[in-house]
């Protein structure tokens, strides 16, 4: 209920519920305004009565034409459910159509000229400038010049089914309840003192990183959010429940982030602005962008990210600065099942020497589409600081002792 | 205070939304919704490749013809209301006396030939679909 109300109150507020309506209710306030400009300018109350019973006629006619326009659209839904449908139950919706309007077509003209007779030149004129004068009239100029209304999508609302094919942002009015790893707006949220990706978790540190970092060395999570595609190209959520299970209980800082894409012909390229509400380090931020290939098997994307821990304004604290450049490649073996591989470079904290990592992880999953919702169950295994190239100390080394596994899974659907 | 203020905004805007009957959108609308809706799932519910490919294809077909729909009908419109504008005896500005409000209403039938090729691929479609492949796709949208 609240993505459709918030899916809605975009589309009205933008104007798309305008574009994407048939024009039975704008016609229907032209009609009114004519019918109350005529009862002002006619005076003569037996060409006034005429008049209005012209009107009638014409509002019984859209009245009728809405109700032809329902009928057929029922028909066709109706058609389009049955699998044995068969040309026969097409040509029962459009064939009445035709005979219907003539007819419809033929009362209005009569109804024209009745109300020509009843209302004379000057009168018309008065009450033409009245209607002309209401916004609703610029459907009549549209009308005349043929103009088309089109809708000012450019993308495909549906949902995008496989995981290689999809964009870097949702489409317009499509959710996500993520409760799984390796989800788009998780790509790269790698902040100084946190990793942060969906579903639970299981994070394991060497006593090194524990000494360095100050993070337990076993450390429990579950992090489970929303996100919503609120136009063609651009997506905005939260990761509003994160809680850390263990080694003790507590509320992590929530992620917030913001995504614009633009999308070109076999990339898209993407800016995302991130922020997580104060923690222990303060608030968390982590702007960057991501160029994505998707691709019907396999698909790349990489980004840059800096992200900084900085403080509050009553718990002041150097800032913690760090670079991030996350890749990760998506190979789908079939349609439902994928792959991934993810890897980069992170420079936790730049102030900090030795502080260059490249991770290696490895996810799979299963897409899977239950009535019209569509499910990733995603796994991973992750080891955030598996090659330490450049150590302050020592030479380089691998970490196989810290290692990060998630699991989880994450629903898809259309809010409208 | 007004952080409380701002919530309350919101929810109102959200409620209102919420409540608020969407208009009925027009057939070109609801054509392109349902396909889209399938042509981006088509691939989870036919683990054919080929079959998927084409379904896709289709279902992408759809939505421009779609298009061809709204275009169609709007020029109907518009040759209606040019033809009586043409004939008629009031100012061409007299909604009435012009025709443009009859021709709103009522445009002339002239969209059949985009309503044929949608048969053609809706039927297209279910030679390509199991029964239960197709109630798949049905229950999508």
């Amino acid at each position: 209920m609240l993505w459709v109300a918030l899916a809605t109150a975009i589309m009205l507020l933008s104007g798309e519920l305008t574009r994407e309506a048939d024009d039975g209710a704008i016609l229907a306030a032209l009609i009114a305004a004519l019918r109350k400009a005529t009862t002002q300018e006619v005076t003569d109350a037996p060409r006034r009565a005429a008049a209005l019973r012209a009107l009638s006629t014409f509002e019984a006619g859209l009245t009728a034409y809405r109700h032809q326009l329902v009928t057929f659209k029922a028909c066709i839904a109706a058609a389009d459910a049955k699998y044995g449908a068969t040309q026969a139950d097409y040509d029962a919706c459009s064939g009445p159509l035709v005979v219907e309007r003539a007819s419809l077509r033929s009362n209005l003209v009569t109804a024209q000229t009745e109300y020509e007779g009843a209302v004379n030149e000057a009168e018309r004129t008065r009450v033409a400038q009245a209607v002309l004068a209401l916004p609703e009239a610029r459907l009549l100029d549209a009308v005349r010049t043929g103009q088309v209304k089109n809708s000012s999508s450019t993308r495909s609302r549906g949902i995008e089914g496989v995981v290689s094919e999809r964009h870097v942002t949702l489409p317009r009015n499509v959710v996500a309840v993520m409760y799984g790893p390796l989800t788009s707006p998780t790509f790269g949220q790698r902040f100084p003192s946190r990793i942060i990706d969906g579903g639970t978790s299981y994070a394991h540190l060497n006593q090194e990183l524990v000494d360095a970092t100050g993070v337990p060395a076993n450390l429990w999570n579950m992090r489970g959010g929303a996100s919503v595609g609120m136009f063609d190209d651009f997506e905005a959520g939260a990761l509003f429940m994160p809680l850390q299970l263990g080694p003790k209980f507590h509320y992590d800082p929530v992620l917030i982030f913001f995504t614009q894409q633009f999308r070109f012909k076999h990339a898209d390229l993407a800016i995302r602005a991130s922020f997580q509400t104060p923690g222990d380090t303060g608030w968390g931020l982590n702007p960057g962008a991501m160029l994505s290939l998707p691709g019907a098997r396999l698909a790349a994307r990489v980004g840059v990210f800096v992200p900084m821990e900085v403080g509050t304004l009553r718990q002041k604290l150097d800032p913690i600065v760090g670079l991030n450049a996350p890749l990760r490649v998506t190979w789908n073996l079939v349609p439902t099942l994928f792959l991934l591989a993810d890897s980069g470079v992170a420079y936790d904290h730049l102030a900090q020497k030795g502080q260059l990592n490249v991770p290696l992880g490895f996810g799979a999953g299963y897409s899977l589409l239950a009535g019209s919702k569509v499910i990733d169950i995603t796994a991973s295994f992750n080891w955030d600081h598996w090659l330490v190239p450049a150590p302050e100390q020592g030479d380089a080394h691998f970490e196989w002792q810290a290692y990060r596994i998630a699991f989880g899974a994450s629903l898809y659907f259309q809010a409208l | 205070m007004f952080r409380s203020r701002l919530l309350v905004g919101v929810a109102a805007v959200l409620g209102v939304a919420a409540c608020s009957s969407r208009p009925p959108p027009r057939l070109a609308v609801e054509l392109t919704a349902r396909a889209t809706a399938k042509a981006g799932v088509v691939s989870l519910v036919v683990s054919d490749r080929e079959r998927a490919r084409r379904l896709r294809e289709i279902y992408q077909e759809v939505v421009s013809l779609s298009r061809d729909l709204d275009r169609a009908r709007v020029m109907a419109r518009a040759q209606c209301a040019t033809e009586l504008e043409r004939r008629a005896t009031s100012t061409k500005s007299d909604p009435i006396g012009s025709g443009v409000l009859g021709c709103s209403i009522a445009p002339p039938v002239t969209d059949r030939a985009a309503l044929d090729r949608y048969t053609q691929l809706m039927l297209e479609s279910r030679s390509l679909l199991t029964p239960r492949e197709f109630e798949k796709l049905a229950r999508v949208r």
